[in-house]
């Protein structure tokens, strides 16, 4: 369903009388749908309130929802509305849609529906031109208060697909085109496989009589009376990283350190945030930056850094949400310059907090003055190997204080124990990290001098040799 | 007689297992300065043989204005850590107030008896020196304090060094405190700032 086209994709094909169709209604028609007017209404609230607090408009807010009129489709028991929706402030003029529809539950989900043509191409394109575009769904979440897009779920939707007529029994006339329905899916693939964030298609026919929420999703080879014409999967950014799943943590540490020399956003461009941590290591007190990774206005999935400084000698926050992917913190002079236990629990929260496939980029970075060589700075970074070990044992040390009821006293005197433990290693403070968590699910990276490499830090393994740490520099 | 058999028998199990019990709490005892963080040897004593922890008993006072900082510094004898190891500790309670108001006041954990020491809101045995993380202002020979502080009213933990110095011939402290970084996790409340700003105080000793 195509909203603010003079003719709607499905409108040659559907009639009110049958099981499937669709008719224009106005708001007030709208509002008799209590169920999806909530939906609306939440939506909206969410959205005023994120305009009123922001500074800047974000691809996620800034658009305007026209409500003089939605497109109404039904379907069997599944039913769904859409109105038109439009970015005042964006360059491009791509027809955009809200879409509420309706779930197995009985309530509606909504979603930013981004076609790739604009409103006045439409009238000119042929069925095959549009069954070969692209179209971008962005699942709305705000059931928490606070709106958010994100890549879960899967969402139907139908596109009709003809073969061209072709000649008839020499009898001069020529056979109507075949039509059938083709039933497509996009769905996100939380915690991996699949390209960074994207929606894989699953295309295949389907029965226009079947309830999309209830049918199982086809497996590509049709069953209607024709075959279907080419399907271009949809891709959740119009530009994406250049990063691939799968990638060792290596290499996705090394991505991290890439100059994005565009300033696209389309790499997470660490140095200039790592420099500014080094600056910063002589006071006493903590710097920190997050590192967002969303889709930004033009459709790009970009990586943005927010800095956080301390003021008059209080504490930063850093946030972890769905779409962080990382922080960077600095250490401050009187402080050990190595991970703490509480840095590495910030990191099991933080990875627990973040969506999808964004887990397997997640990092946090320390910047710290190295005491024995005081002209230099470390940057040391941690990943994530096995994040059930990690967790668990995560909890073991802190359950070890059992007997402290108080979390923050707790926070307290774990910290005091390892800053006796890192007191003892005699500055050695690597080889300490990595013997304090050996087994812990994690694994230790330094950064080179020049910001462009790191190394994995590992206990060496020779027998009846003193423990040293090993530097495996990453390719 | 019978009844003097039976409560000279009760007397005597009593008394072996009190020994049992102290054995085990007091074996081995160790000096503090060699303590190894959760490390540390099940059943042993981390005791202040060398008593450096006296030196900072007191109650100190920073006045600046309307702004009073008052800090109750107290060493506690064989803290239990879930009875796994004892440790002598110095702990710590605090109160700070700004234009007359209190913003954080935890003096009243004084009078709590914890089995485990580290309750109360400063806490700390760990000893540093010049040359030390913590101590890059000691003067060679100086004993400081590597310590934790918490402001529970706002979820609060910091790092806490304290230096004895003196202030016009009167004996005082010089802190440190560093308030730590605080995750904001979706879905919660903004985290509450800390009670009263970090940096350096400079507190007489009453």
């Amino acid at each position: 369903m195509c909203l603010g086209c003079t003719k709607d994709i499905y409108e040659d094909a559907t009639k009110p009388n049958e099981s499937k169709f669709f008719k224009t209604i106005n708001f007030e028609e709208f509002e008799k749908n209590h169920t999806v007017f909530q939906k609306y209404k939440g939506f909206d609230e969410v959205k005023t309130r994120a305009l009123a607090s922001r500074s800047e408009i974000d691809s996620l807010y800034g658009f305007t929802v026209k409500t003089d009129e939605a497109k109404y489709i039904k379907e069997g028991d599944y039913d769904s509305y859409t109105f038109e929706i439009y970015w005042p402030n964006a360059g491009d003029e791509k027809l955009s849609n809200l879409l509420l529809s309706k779930n197995a539950d009985g309530g509606y989900d909504a979603y930013i529906v981004i076609y790739d043509f604009s409103k006045e191409s439409l009238s000119g394109m042929t069925q095959v031109e549009l069954a070969s575009k692209e179209t971008k769904f962005f699942y709305l979440d705000y059931e928490s208060g606070e709106a958010r897009v994100l890549m879960e779920g899967c969402v139907f939707w139908y596109e009709q697909h003809c073969n061209p007529p072709r000649d008839g029994n020499n009898d001069g006339g020529s056979i109507e085109p075949e039509c059938i329905w083709v039933r497509k899916e996009i769905c996100a693939h939380p915690g991996g496989g699949g390209p960074p964030d994207g929606w894989d298609a699953a295309p295949g026919t389907g029965n226009p009589s079947q309830n999309p929420t209830t049918g199982n999703p086809p497996s590509g080879s049709g069953s209607g009376s024709g075959s279907p014409t080419h399907i271009t999967s949809p891709t959740v950014c119009a530009r994406c990283p250049n990063f691939n799943d799968g990638d060792t943590p290596c290499n996705q540490l090394k991505f991290a350190l890439e100059r994005d020399a565009t300033n696209s956003g389309l790499k997470p461009n660490l140095k200039p945030q790592i420099q500014w941590l080094q600056g910063k290591v002589d006071e006493n007190l903590e710097y920190g930056v997050e590192i967002k990774k969303s889709v930004n206005i033009a459709g790009d999935m970009a990586y943005t850094p927010t800095q956080k400084a301390s003021t008059a000698n209080f504490e930063i926050a850093l946030e972890q949400n769905s779409y962080m992917i990382g922080w960077l913190h600095s250490h401050p002079l009187n402080a050990y310059g190595m991970f703490s236990f509480g840095d590495l629990k910030f990191l099991r929260d933080g990875y627990e907090t973040s969506y999808g496939s964004r887990k397997q980029e997640v990092f946090t970075i320390i910047v710290c003055r190295d005491k024995l060589h005081p002209t230099q700075t470390n940057t040391y970074a941690l990943k994530v190997d096995d994040f059930a070990v990690f967790s668990a044992k995560v909890d073991a040390v802190w359950n070890l204080y059992a007997n402290i009821s108080n979390d923050d006293e707790k926070r307290k005197k774990i910290h005091l124990n390892q800053s006796k433990i890192y007191d003892r290693s005699n500055n050695q403070l690597e080889k300490s990290f990595l013997q304090q968590f050996q087994g812990f699910g994690i694994s230790l990276y330094k950064a080179n001098n020049n910001l462009t490499n790191w190394s994995k830090l590992d206990l060496s393994t020779t027998p009846n040799s003193p423990l040293t740490v090993i530097e495996t520099p990453c390719n | 007689m019978q009844l003097k058999n039976i409560i000279m028998k009760e007397k005597f199990i009593t008394l072996l297992i009190l020994m049992a019990i102290g054995c085990r709490a007091q074996n081995p005892i160790l000096d503090i300065s060699e303590e190894e963080g959760w490390n540390n040897i099940q059943g042993a004593y981390y005791k202040d043989i060398h008593n450096l922890l006296d030196p900072f008993e007191g109650t100190y006072v920073y006045a600046n204005g309307n702004t009073i900082f008052k800090i109750v510094l107290q060493k506690k004898l064989m803290s239990s850590m879930g009875d796994y190891y004892y440790e002598d500790l110095l702990i710590g309670e605090y109160q700070y107030i700004e234009n007359g108001i209190d913003k954080v006041n935890t003096l009243n954990k004084l009078n709590i008896d914890y089995s485990n020491k580290s309750n109360h809101s400063i806490d700390t045995n760990f000893i540093i020196t010049s040359g030390d993380v913590g101590c890059e202002e000691c003067q060679p020979g100086e004993k400081a304090l590597y310590a934790g502080l918490v402001d529970s009213s706002t979820n609060s933990t910091a790092l806490l060094i304290i230096r004895q110095i003196v202030v016009n011939n009167q004996p005082a402290i010089k802190i440190f405190i560093g308030w730590e970084m605080k995750a904001h996790r979706e879905g919660t409340p903004e985290p509450m700032r800390a009670s009263f700003p970090g940096g350096y105080y400079t507190l007489l000793k009453q």
